[in-house]
């Protein structure tokens, strides 16, 4: 590859078509190799902490078809058309002040929270692997799981620093590898349970009001479906047409999350814990067993790269001036700094992770929403791709200081809504939560808002380019 | 090896003249069709269903 295509594949330039890359059966396989992992594992496990088998098959299928639904609309489509990375596709709708204002504080939060719950997924398969192995009482909560979590965290960023390449190769054996992992576990469930007991095993932490409980395990679902917007719209850019980003994105990740959950919930029901780092022993013994969790170790030090790296690029970018000469290892560096802090907190990250899922996917539904009503209800489809990359008041998409008013008000409507409705740091719900849930309608609410704030403030006033007179797709060059 | 870009302005202007003049029109390039929206909304609310469905069976 030439050095200009190359840079622009990496960065926020606009893709041509010769460096449009993979066809619907290639992008399929790439979101298969991202779902089929650790976290899925982790979801699955988690979800059986309120539902049974059956149940939990359900609040899978209805919360994953959900949260994916809207989450592949907002990320790969707009993306993929113009062949630009998802941050910056992002500005007419919350101008470039305001992307950075999500990348800095929704996505950077996310995606800390992600790398920092794997980590320490690191240390406690690493620690039940000595304790296995050499007898040591390693507990989940011991400082020795920080301290892998913490050397789990490093090796992430010399991966990370490497550059894209780095992990391309790394992850060209570990996705294989983890689809043997969850035939392994399918095999060893087969042999170890029954249909009958699976379908009777009580959920493990359920709360007592059954409906809510579903209700609950619907939305960690939704939530962890829309939790993949940081990284789809800058893969679905790499596709050659908008079916071969559509379809592969959705039924892909919909398809390969659900067997690696359903397996991973019917691991945790059998063994009676949802941490997929303790499956491994019970099931494959002291030598299989210790090899497939070191091998998850390292699984989860690639995929830490592979989610960290479209943030680091997208904080790049949406800093301006600011962080454009900071070398790309330092940045990576200061991206785990908050992670490293977070894994001295062991237990509190596993028991806070359907929190954390669900509280990133109040900001995030309704950022889906907003994106959704510009996109195909506004703009029909329809961005001048030269605006995207000009400076302030030249740009169309400027707005009022860089930042679309009615995008960030989408977004803070539609989070405060989802927390009214159901608050996951305290527990507490509306009784319209247990029928409708809290992500899809936050993601209705956000995009109502943003149709009627950016009538309001922008389309009447002729600001925003919202009704473009050109039908070019390429824009004004 | 630094793996994020500034945007240069000459290489955005070359490839935004390339779109330009040699990918008007080209599938590449196309919207999403309101076929494949509509269709794209009713499997989604299809598997939706089907998960209602291993509920109430």
């Amino acid at each position: 590859m030439e050095a200009d295509t190359s840079s622009g594949s990496l960065g926020s330039l606009p893709l041509l078509r010769k460096e449009r890359i993979w066809n619907g059966a290639d992008f399929t396989g790439v979101n298969i190799s991202l779902a089929i992992a650790t976290w899925a594992f982790l979801v699955g496990g988690s979800t059986a902490l309120l539902v049974g088998f059956q149940q939990g098959i359900a609040a899978m299928v209805i919360g994953n078809a959900i949260g994916l639904g809207f989450m592949v609309l907002a990320s790969v489509v707009a993306s993929q058309r113009y062949g630009v990375e998802q941050y910056t596709i992002l500005r007419p709708v919350f101008g470039i002040v305001g992307v950075g204002i999500l990348v800095f504080t929704v996505i950077l939060i996310t995606e800390m929270g992600w790398s920092s719950l794997l980590a320490i997924m690191v240390g406690r398969a690493v620690t039940q692997v000595s304790n296995s192995a050499f007898g040591t009482g390693f507990d989940p909560e011991s400082l020795m799981v920080t301290f892998f979590a913490l050397v789990a965290i490093a090796v992430s960023w010399w991966i990370l620093s490497r550059g894209p390449v780095t992990i391309g190769r790394f992850n060209k054996f570990i996705a294989p590898g983890l689809i043997v992992v969850t035939v392994f576990l399918m095999i060893f469930l087969v042999l170890n349970t029954s249909w009958d007991t699976l379908l009777t095993a009580a959920p493990l932490a359920p709360f007592e009001d059954d409906r809510l409980n579903f209700a609950l395990a619907v939305e960690f679902n939704a939530g962890v479906g829309v939790s993949w917007y940081p990284v789809m719209g800058s893969l679905a850019r790499l596709t050659k047409t908008p079916k071969a980003a559509l379809w592969p994105s959705y039924l892909g990740l919909l398809g390969a999350t659900l067997i690696a959950q359903v397996v991973g919930m019917a691991a945790a029901l059998t063994l009676g814990d949802s941490d997929p780092t303790v499956w491994m022993l019970p099931f494959g013994g002291p030598v299989l067993g210790a090899f497939i969790l070191l091998f998850i170790a390292f699984a989860n030090i690639t995929s830490t790269s592979s989610i960290v790296y479209s943030t680091v690029l997208a904080i790049r970018q949406a800093s301006g001036n600011l962080l454009s000469r900071v070398r790309w290892a330092w940045l990576c560096a200061a991206f785990f700094v908050l992670p490293a802090i977070l894994a001295f907190f062991p237990g509190f990250m596993y028991q806070r992770f359907m929190t954390f899922v669900t509280l990133s996917g109040a900001f995030l539904a309704p950022m889906c929403g907003a994106i959704i009503a510009d996109y195909f209800l506004l703009r029909r489809q329809r961005v001048a791709l030269e605006d995207l990359y000009r400076h302030r008041e030249q740009s169309a998409y400027h707005f009022s200081g860089g930042i679309n008013w009615a995008g960030l008000g989408a977004v803070v409507v539609g989070a405060a809504f989802y927390l009214v409705i159901y608050n996951p740091v305290t527990l507490t719900t509306l009784p319209v939560f247990s029928y409708i849930t809290a992500s899809l309608p936050s993601a209705i609410v956000g995009a109502l808002v943003y149709l009627v704030l950016a009538r309001v403030l922008y389309v009447g006033r002729g600001v925003g380019d919202y009704a473009p007179t050109t039908t070019k797709v390429e824009g004004r060059s | 090896m630094d793996s994020a870009d500034a945007v240069p302005e000459d290489g955005l202007h070359r490839r935004l003249t390339e779109i330009s003049h040699e990918e008007q029109g080209h599938p590449s390039r196309a919207a999403l069709s309101a076929k494949d929206l509509v269709l794209y909304i009713a499997v989604t609310l299809g598997i939706t269903a089907i998960g209602f469905l291993v509920l109430a069976l």
